[in-house]
């Protein structure tokens, strides 16, 4: 059951080194084996069996886990030889409510803010990414969606139990409060946050890799690269290099240096 | 070209086919190749400098692109449209296909290390597996000259594990970039080597190909022709010598024999029509990968061949190996903040480090029989690609981690030498046909100790490299059960038509020349003794170039 919740996929390091290794996190089985551990210390829950699908519905109970019985998106995907030079802009068909790109919007920018001149995550279009994620037929992008679409349900909810109001209506020093409950390490020993923490983290990486996908945010991450080269590749610079020396020397490794 | 018109009928447009073509038709024979995927071309097709925020999801691999949306791989992947294939109960294997001219060659990942005296003749040394049948200073020069065709970048180490090549046939290897200078010296320091790996990257402009400018991944393809596939130089310069026709979209399906038992045609099934042909084949060349070959053979049952033809030995499907393969990746806190500088290089790793445990083998130190190398991963990615380890928090801080994290990572994937076993092997399933009409593979695979104790040998190591690197390494390494790939994963499988010495326990002689039927040729992978952990296809390569030419010669004789 779990293999089928494996938040964001990317492509590979290297061709050959990963080409067999798409990078998955996000709830994975170690992470199922941790709720496991909550679960049997006994925070607040009944006695269970080890079973992982039982600890997993315990922790959703007790996270106030909202059950969206979302249907499932059917539809056809890309294929298997689209065009690589001009891809399709938007392969199936968009499903987020405005309702749920407008909270998406706001958790997008709680995470990614505009920064100086460098604009917000809404602002560089990652709730559009997130509509065609959670819109793709493909089964991860499926299971993402029984976990990502919730959890926006789950803010909502939260402001209300908290508040009263829903999550876009509140101020942002209350929605801080709320988002700095799931936002950090303390929240999988909470069995009211760990649920809901762990579909988080899953939402901050793909927001995250979004973020710094687009023109602006490669700019800000400072990756330098995907331009020809004439002549030789010129390998690190000399403040790199001097770099490299220092924590060479650091790790007491100067002796061994690759020459 | 009519029917009656050419010499030689090669099946497929990989590795060994277009190599076997380019050989053939520049000794003037004439040659027809029948391509079961679409014809393909790399300066129109390949999506040179696009982002991921170009592709759909990113360009996030999905069922219909295993590889992420730009790689190389037509109509094809962990799945074939209409062309299953099964596996035995309770075991796993992953079959890697693709459909277009070239084959897999258009994504693959150009490593390109030879194989030694020490890997040919390993059964000589420890009793298990096969030896090959001829030794390693036979075949050098075919090296030398599928090397020098190619163009392979890398350096003469003269480490046991890396035989050098002739002077001058190595083209310049890249420099080293941080990640993997950091890497090296902790290898080091444990008295472990790196070296600069070998890869069919061109870093000087040959032929009709440009040399590498150093951006955009190999894996989506090279439209200038620097990394190289066989549609940017094989099959354009086996073409311009006017012997070579190409028919795309032939899947073949069986090879035909005559009275006496030799081959006289070929059948495929034309798929733009799906109508079945016949051609006739005074030489058959299988070249259509591995196990594809071995089921056309399977698949070719006579009243002479009722096992399938080349079947006598019973060993066509038998033998079946990939490479062992697993990783471990770190996050190096001296590597957090660095400066930043251009490090995409030629988008894979410039330094590896090559199987070490040559001499600990000798004195029966390890538990293991056979070697490794591990490929090194890491580096200021971009973005898209880049995947942040764990991330805490929200807002300035979070991105300020984000920021610091990049380019902190480093990967380890290990490849190592699997042994043949009796439990790993490909039949031709009778139950179960593809959408031409065609009985499907089935495969069975398991692990053994050996492998096994290899991966756990490697994760352990990788853990004290990672160690010496300053990394936090007090996480528990994951059971070497866990840790492997699954069976084909590593997209390396060979072995399933061996040659060997003796018509009892091998399908092929050392010519690729199979022993039922001496006009019956194959010339990929499947003929692999054994599967050195050094990435099989520049061996597909030399072994299609020293056997071709062998063929032609046989040819002018009038021997076959």
């Amino acid at each position: 059951m779990l293999e089928s919740t494996p938040f964001i996929k990317t492509h590979s390091l290297s061709t050959e080194s990963s080409k067999a290794e798409a990078l998955s996190a996000g709830l994975s089985r170690r992470q199922t084996l941790k709720w496991m551990g909550v679960v049997a210390a006994g925070v607040t829950l009944p006695m269970l069996s080890g079973c992982e699908d039982v600890a997993i519905s315990a922790v959703k109970m007790a996270g106030h886990w909202p059950d969206l019985k979302l249907p499932k998106i059917t539809g056809e995907g890309y294929g298997q030889d689209p065009n690589l030079i001009s891809p399709l802009t938007s392969p199936w068909p968009l499903t987020m409510s405005k309702k749920q790109l407008h909270l998406a919007a706001q958790v997008c920018d709680i995470l990614y803010p505009r920064d100086g001149d460098t604009p917000s995550a809404s602002e560089l279009k990652v709730p559009d990414l997130l509509d065609e994620w959670v819109s793709a037929p493909y089964p991860n992008n499926q299971a993402d969606r029984q976990e990502l679409l919730p959890a926006l349900v789950w803010l909502d909810e939260e402001s209300g139990r908290r508040f009263g109001k829903s999550f876009t209506d509140m101020s942002k020093t209350k929605q801080f409060s709320i988002v700095d409950d799931i936002a950090y390490k303390e929240a999988e020993s909470d069995p009211r946050y760990l649920y809901m923490a762990n579909v988080f983290d899953g939402l901050r990486t793909l927001v995250t890799i979004a973020y710094f996908a687009s023109p602006e945010g490669t700019k800000d991450l400072g990756y330098i690269g995907n331009i020809p080269i004439a002549g030789d590749y010129p390998g690190p610079t000399p403040e790199a290099i001097a770099h490299l020396d220092t924590i060479l020397d650091e790790l007491g490794l100067t002796e061994y240096a690759y020459s | 070209m009519s029917d009656l018109n050419y010499d030689v009928v090669v099946v497929g447009s990989g590795a060994g086919g277009a190599m076997a073509a380019y050989v053939l038709a520049n000794a003037g024979k004439r040659v027809l190749m029948l391509e079961a995927g679409r014809d393909y071309d790399p300066v129109k097709e390949t999506p040179m400098f696009q982002t991921v925020t170009d592709a759909p999801l990113l360009g996030a691999p999905t069922p219909d692109k295993d590889f992420g949306y730009f790689d190389a791989t037509v109509d094809g992947g962990w799945s074939v449209p209409g062309e299953p294939f099964t596996t035995a109960e309770g075991t796993e294997f992953k079959w890697w296909r693709s459909r277009m001219l070239g084959g897999r060659t258009n994504h693959w990942g150009r490593f390109s290390l030879r194989f030694s005296e020490h890997d040919f003749k390993a059964k000589s040394r420890d009793g298990l597996g096969a030896d090959w049948p001829f030794e390693y200073a036979e075949i050098a020069p075919w090296y030398d000259k599928t090397e020098e065709l190619v163009g392979i970048c890398g350096t003469n180490t003269g480490l046991d594990d890396m035989p050098d090549s002739a002077p001058g046939v190595l083209q310049p290897p890249p420099k080293p970039r941080v990640p993997e200078l950091l890497l090296a010296a902790a290898a080091k320091k444990l008295g472990i080597n790196a070296a600069p790996m070998h890869r069919a990257v061109l870093t000087r402009p040959k032929d009709i190909r440009s040399a590498c400018f150093y951006a955009t991944n190999c894996g989506r393809g090279c439209s200038i022709g620097a990394a190289f596939q066989t549609t940017t130089s094989l099959l354009p310069l086996a073409r311009a010598t006017g012997n070579l026709e190409i028919i795309t979209d032939a899947m073949v399906k069986s090879v035909e024999i005559d009275e006496q038992g030799r081959a006289k045609a070929v059948t495929y099934i034309d798929k733009t029509t799906v109508v079945e042909r016949q051609i006739a084949a005074p030489v058959v060349v299988l070249a259509a990968s591995a196990c594809e070959s071995a089921r056309i053979l399977l698949n070719s049952k006579s009243e002479r061949f009722p096992t399938g033809l080349a079947n006598t030995s019973g060993q066509v499907g038998k033998n079946l190996m990939d490479s062992t393969g697993a990783s471990l990746s770190a996050v190096i806190p001296a590597l957090k903040g660095r400066p930043i500088y251009n490090e995409d290089g030629h988008t894979a790793n410039h330094l590896y480090i090559p199987w070490w445990g040559h001499k600990a083998h000798a004195n029966n130190e390890l538990d293991f029989p056979r070697g490794y190398h591990f490929e090194v991963g890491g580096g200021f990615q971009a973005p898209g690609t880049y995947y942040p380890q764990s991330l805490q928090g929200y807002g300035s801080e979070l991105k300020q981690q984000a920021k610091l994290d990049y380019g902190s990572g480093v990967n380890l994937s290990l490849r190592g030498e699997m042994l043949p076993n009796e439990n790993c092997y490909m039949e031709v399933d009778e139950t179960v046909k593809d959408k031409w009409g065609i009985p499907v593979v089935k495969f069975h695979w398991q692990w053994s100790e050996h492998e096994l104790k290899q991966v756990k040998h490697g994760l352990e190591t990788a853990q004290a490299i990672f160690r010496e690197m300053g990394a936090d390494v007090s996480a528990s390494l994951p059971a070497p059960e866990d840790a492997i790939k699954k069976g084909g994963e590593i997209i390396h499988e060979v072995g399933v038509t061996r040659m060997g010495s003796s018509p009892e326990d091998s399908v092929c002689n050392e010519w690729g020349q199979t022993w039922d039927c001496e006009n019956v040729f194959v010339m990929d992978g499947g003929v692999f003794a054994s599967n050195p952990h050094k990435n099989c296809t520049l061996t597909i390569m030399t072994l299609a170039m020293r056997n071709a030419s062998w063929l032609a010669t046989q040819l002018d004789k009038g021997a076959i």
